[in-house]
């Protein structure tokens, strides 16, 4: 129902509006529709970053934890307190290549960890890497000790840099390449979050 | 419809275009899109390239930060026109920089744009569009298309009582902003 008040209330007081003030601007031919499939490719693009997002943490968070499975699986004997006598060679050992510098690494510097230090504090960083490399094989190969062959991996790897973590070497143990491919997945989740921090 | 619901719904919609909702998105471009671009084209003084590189610019700009979108400060039209406002200025400075330099003539007035007296069509235009969206939907439909309150209530699925308050705070908000304009003495600045 129109009341009284509505009907006779105009919008301004004592002043007619001419009708040309309603009239709207015509918007271009195809300028809605163009801006409209522009807009929503926006759209459509902020979900794939958040779907790119979620499945690299969810990459990471799975590489994390077949990490920290392997490092708490049930542990094989401990390595030897004392040096090993010298001639008793272990069971089963892989040949080791030649260029790894295996030999360098005697059971009795591996139960010696002062003087492995040592050699290592007196090696040139190429000779560092050899070491740790070779120590941590043997911990794992010969002995099972995962927590000391993680160890020497995780100086390897801060010796190296981030260069050498995306480097495929068919040398490298089951440990130390699960630790390559963790630390290059931290790497590009942290990426993708500094750029879609940007980007929004 | 009221603030709440309003806001409600502005929330839930926002938060779907977060989440890639491309039928949330285009169901807050349709409801604003023309009122946007009366809204520049106003401001743009009726120049139809300048309002199409504004309007343009200012749905890529809600597209991209639609995070920054607050449905409890204020509705989606009043966080675009913000948008185009700061576009607008934007603009504006560099037109009027290339005017400056075009003239030879350095603008000692200390204003941003050169000033202008807008007349009555011009008047309304603007204070129509300055408006929160709903208003200068039930003004339109009241004084536009010549609509009853019951008409208008019918259409939009309302109560004749809440279309007749809505009416009536849009013409104070109009009359409000229509003072504003005659205390400048028509001058934007």
């Amino acid at each position: 129902m129109d009341t009284h008040s509505d009907r006779d209330e105009g919008l301004l007081d004592g002043q007619e509006l001419p009708c040309e003030a309603w009239l709207s601007p015509q918007v271009p031919a195809g300028l809605k529709d163009s801006l409209l499939y522009r807009t929503t490719a926006g759209v459509r693009t902020r979900t794939r970053r958040r779907r790119a997002l979620v499945v690299g943490g969810l990459v990471a968070a799975y590489a994390a934890g077949l990490t920290t499975a392997f490092a708490l699986a049930g542990r094989a004997p401990q390595a030897p307190q004392e040096p090993l006598v010298s001639s008793v060679e272990p069971q089963e050992a892989a040949p080791p290549p030649a260029e790894s510098g295996q030999d360098e690494v005697t059971p009795a510097l591996l139960g010696d960890p002062e003087g492995f230090t040592l050699l290592l504090v007196n090696s040139p960083v190429e000779k560092q890497a050899r070491l740790l490399k070779s120590a941590g094989d043997k911990y794992l190969n010969d002995y099972g000790d995962i927590q000391l062959a993680l160890n020497c991996y995780r100086r390897l790897l801060a010796l190296q840099g981030a260069a050498n973590e995306e480097t495929a070497d068919s040398s490298d143990t089951w440990l130390l390449r699960s630790l390559k491919q963790a630390r290059v997945l931290d790497s590009q989740e942290k990426l993708e979050d500094s750029n879609a921090q940007e980007t929004l | 419809m009221d603030t709440e619901h309003r806001t409600r719904e502005e929330q839930g919609l926002r938060a779907a275009v977060i989440a890639g909702d491309e039928a949330a998105w285009r169901a807050l471009y349709e409801t604003y899109f023309d009122s946007l671009f009366r809204y520049v084209h106003v401001r743009a003084g009726r120049d139809s390239q300048r309002t199409e590189e504004v309007v343009q610019e200012c749905w890529m700009t809600a597209v991209r930060r639609i995070r920054s979108f607050d449905p409890a400060r204020g509705d989606f039209g009043c966080w675009l026109r913000g948008i185009a406002d700061r576009i607008l200025l934007g603009q504006t400075r560099r037109w009027a920089r290339r005017l400056r330099l075009a003239q030879s003539a350095p603008d000692d007035t200390g204003r941003v744009t050169p000033a202008e007296r807008l007349d009555l069509v011009d008047r309304v235009a603007w204070v129509l569009t300055s408006l929160p969206h709903t208003y200068e939907k039930v003004l339109r439909a009241k004084y536009e298309r010549q609509q009853a309150v019951a008409e208008i209530a019918q259409e939009w699925g309302r109560s004749t009582k809440a279309v007749e308050s809505l009416l009536g705070r849009a013409r104070s908000a109009f009359r409000d902003a229509w003072a504003g304009l005659d205390k400048n003495d028509g001058i934007i600045q």
